[in-house]
């Protein structure tokens, strides 16, 4: 099965997934032949101007890491939870053994039902439990939510103001182009309006994604703005970029039923309700290693240009600004995979040695291996090398390593993860304490 | 003890099971299901418990409801905890389970007492392993009493027939068909020593049972019973017993058949034999079809007279084989408990 381009939630490199079979001619000539950087940089560039939309559906991905409380919040803390891991597995001998349940790896997954129960009202169980009788019902996860806001932002930013809240336009978009459209139908059918849902539905999502638990902060906006449909006409009626989140924000506030202060939960699995701020987090003196000083440059930016602040909630009148974002906060990290048929694959790393905290490829390999070790944040179909004949390649802990040489006894995995892994030891002998933060109790 | 006890001994014992039985995937699997449904509460809840009362394994979930003291889960929940260490740690995990068979748990006492009978007879404490059996089968269980009767009644066999066959109409009873049908297997082999009327009649219903595997040794044992007594008979349970193909006992119960049946009839039956037979099949049965074409190819009394003192001495051998036989049996599914 064909593996789609991805950003992980948890390490948050991009993974860029090319079809060599569909390629240009032109990029084709620059990936063939031996490696070489320079042309495989050059490759890409060309396949960028080619397949445009999902090269920005993934740079947004990103964004949401850089500028959602809960997404920074959770990358954060779920990649100390791989570090403590990855600790706490090395005292077993033989990689090919690790196997663990990192249940806060699920967190993101884990779904809730939302019933449309009458005329603009709506319901949410977490227990299997259903109500008597209902219109709708969306199974709906925290990735679901930024899936279809990634979607929407794709959208918009893309066809730019004009058509941006037109519905027709919209669907016609997404017949052409692969998206996530679950959440705004069910939206829309709840509000018994297509347009606004095209017009709230992003700053809708990245609101409750500024609380510990996004899809029930999700409910509560969803339920009050149903239900204000009626009253809010005039407000409606003026033009776009109306100041949506505010009000959402607002709504949370008054009916969200916080359960502590903000930023008072560190519990990735069953977190207190509390609002989330990116103030606090990018603040802390655990780092991501690959958002966190993004996200504080992004912090920076908003304080000179206030459209920083809430560009990616309505991109179609943020073009200027997400276009500087294309190039100051591309992603930290990109993996790019040309699959070749016959030849072998062609990977390459692209990464913002400025934004980074630690070696890229010790940060993949030790990727790699917990998520192929817990088996969730994992497709057991994810891999970057094609050497099927290594001794390797079955077991599949290497997966997200991106250096894969023309015949794999010269593979570096092997030895990389030898030195980290003795490395570590040393290192936890010495200080007492693991490299990325805190060991924290978060894996089986 | 409060209901959040019973409750907490309740959800360990359940992931100790689901721990045991599938390890990290039993938990990946209902977390996979959490999402493909939209009940997310359920997983969570079960982390955050296995968080709170630090659950990393299976054993640690037992020892989790076993702590609760609750009469209802700390007797299967050490039954469990002493079957995975038993291995490791067998002292230990006797220990446990004599904790459990001085309680009264309807599942967990019976299963408790027939590990231990059967720990104790693998150490050669074979008065001790009885009482333990007998225990298990005075539970009544209705899984348990019968296995217990069954390991019993091969236990004592030779040194106490008349508890043996006790034991074996037990197994008898209350059994499924396969231990029902090793029990009258086990029966008529008592039996015979005392009763050939009655050992005929509890291999007559072993092999009736059908069972595949005692089925073939039912009419084994039944056709060797008859020889001496009614040959007619003893034709007929070997005859059922050569048909089953695929069976491994197929080839000797021809022999046995070609050897009854005599020159002529019995001739297909010994290459049957011959064919399909295990080396000592294949010598005998060639002497026999050596003599039988002899017979048939220069008849007179001589002839007939090396065919009866073939016969004798193929009689006298039965004995020699009912012991090599019996030596094959198995008590049943050693896991089956």
């Amino acid at each position: 099965m064909p593996i789609r381009s991805h950003v992980d939630p948890c390490l948050f490199a991009r993974f860029i997934y090319v079809d060599g079979s569909v390629v240009s001619p032109a990029v084709l000539e620059q990936i063939e032949g031996a490696p070489d950087q320079e042309r495989y940089f050059a490759a890409w560039r060309a396949q960028h101007e080619s397949t445009p939309h999902v090269i920005f559906h993934e740079a947004y991905h990103f964004w949401q890491g850089l500028r959602l409380p809960y997404v920074y919040w959770y990358a954060l803390l779920s990649f100390r939870g791989v570090a403590q891991a990855f600790d706490t597995a090395n005292s077993v001998g033989d990689v090919h053994e690790w196997d663990m349940l990192i249940p806060e790896f699920y967190r993101p997954r884990l779904s809730y039902q939302l019933f449309h129960v009458g005329r603009r009202s709506v319901e949410l169980s977490t227990r299997g439990a259903t109500p008597e009788s209902y219109i709708a019902r969306a199974v709906v996860s925290a990735l679901d939510l930024l899936e279809a806001a990634a979607s929407i932002a794709q959208y918009q930013a893309t066809v730019g103001t004009a058509m941006a809240s037109d519905p027709l336009a919209f669907a016609r978009w997404c017949k052409r182009t692969p998206s996530y459209t679950r959440v705004f139908t069910f939206v829309a059918r709840v509000l018994e309006s297509e347009e606004t849902a095209l017009r709230s539905l992003l700053p809708l999502i990245n609101t409750c994604f500024r609380t510990s638990d996004p899809v029930r902060a999700f409910h509560i906006v969803l339920a009050v703005l149903a239900r204000e449909m009626d009253t809010v006409d005039e407000w409606l009626g003026q033009p776009e970029p109306l100041w949506w989140s505010g009000h959402f924000d607002e709504w949370l506030d008054a009916y969200a039923g916080f359960e502590g202060p903000p930023d008072s939960t560190t519990d990735l699995l069953k977190p207190t309700y509390c609002r989330l701020t990116l103030d606090h987090w990018t603040a802390n003196s655990l780092e991501h290693p690959l958002l966190s000083k993004s996200a504080r440059a992004w912090i920076e930016a908003a304080a000179e240009n206030p459209v920083y602040g809430w560009a990616i909630d309505q991109p179609a009148w943020a073009s200027d600004v997400l276009s500087k974002a294309r190039e100051d906060f591309e992603p930290t990290a990109t993996v790019v995979r040309f699959g070749l048929a016959g030849t072998g694959n062609r990977v390459f790393v692209m990464s913002r040695e400025d934004r980074l905290t630690y070696d890229i490829r010790d940060l993949l390999t030790i990727w790699s291996v917990i998520r192929r070790a817990a088996g969730s944040h994992f497709d057991p179909d994810h891999r970057l090398c094609h050497h099927s004949s290594c001794p390797e390649f079955q077991a599949n802990y290497c997966n997200s390593y991106p250096i894969i040489p023309s015949r794999f006894e010269d593979c570096g995995f092997p030895p990389r993860l030898k030195r980290i892994r003795e490395g570590l030891r040393n290192a936890t002998q010495e200080k007492g304490e693991m490299p990325y933060g805190a060991p924290q109790d978060l894996s089986w | 003890m409060s209901s959040e006890q019973e409750n907490i001994a309740s959800a360990a014992y359940g992931l100790g099971q689901t721990l045991d039985g599938d390890g990290l995937d039993g938990l990946r699997e209902l977390f996979e299901d959490a999402i493909e449904t939209g009940t997310s509460a359920v997983p969570v809840e079960t982390a955050v418990f296995m968080r709170t009362h630090r659950i990393r394994s299976a054993f640690d979930a037992y020892a989790v409801a076993a702590a609760t003291r609750s009469p209802a889960w700390r007797p299967p929940a050490l039954v469990a905890m002493a079957m995975l260490i038993y291995d490791e740690n067998r002292v230990e995990a006797m220990r446990l389970l004599v904790e459990v068979i001085e309680s009264e748990h309807e599942e967990a006492t019976p299963l408790a007492f027939l590990l231990l009978a059967q720990e104790l007879e693998s150490l050669g404490a074979i008065a001790s392993a009885r009482d333990m059996y007998v225990g298990a089968i005075n539970s009544q269980h209705p899984r348990i009493a019968p296995e217990a009767g069954l390991r019993v009644g091969y236990l004592l066999i030779d040194t106490d027939p008349a508890t043996a066959a006790q034991a074996f109409e037990v197994a008898e009873l209350l059994g499924d068909p396969a231990t029902s049908a090793r029990a009258s297997l086990g029966l008529g082999l008592v039996l015979e020593r005392f009763d050939a009327e009655e050992a005929r009649m509890a291999y007559e219903e072993a092999a009736e049972l059908d069972d595949e595997d005692v089925a073939p040794l039912a009419r084994m044992m039944l056709g060797w019973l008859l020889v001496p007594r009614d040959r007619g008979r003893a034709i007929h349970a070997f005859e059922r017993a050569a048909r089953v193909s695929g069976s491994p006992l197929a080839a000797r119960a021809a022999y046995d058949l070609g050897v009854l049946l005599g020159p002529g009839d019995g001739d297909r039956w010994l290459g049957r034999a011959i064919a399909g037979g295990e080396a000592s099949d294949v010598g005998r049965g060639r002497a026999f079809l050596a003599i039988f074409t002899n017979a048939r190819q220069h008849p007179g009394p001589d002839a007939e007279a090396e065919v009866q003192r073939a016969l004798r001495a193929y009689e006298a051998e039965i004995p020699r084989w009912k012991e090599e036989m019996r030596a094959t049996f198995t008590v049943g599914d050693d896991e089956g408990a």
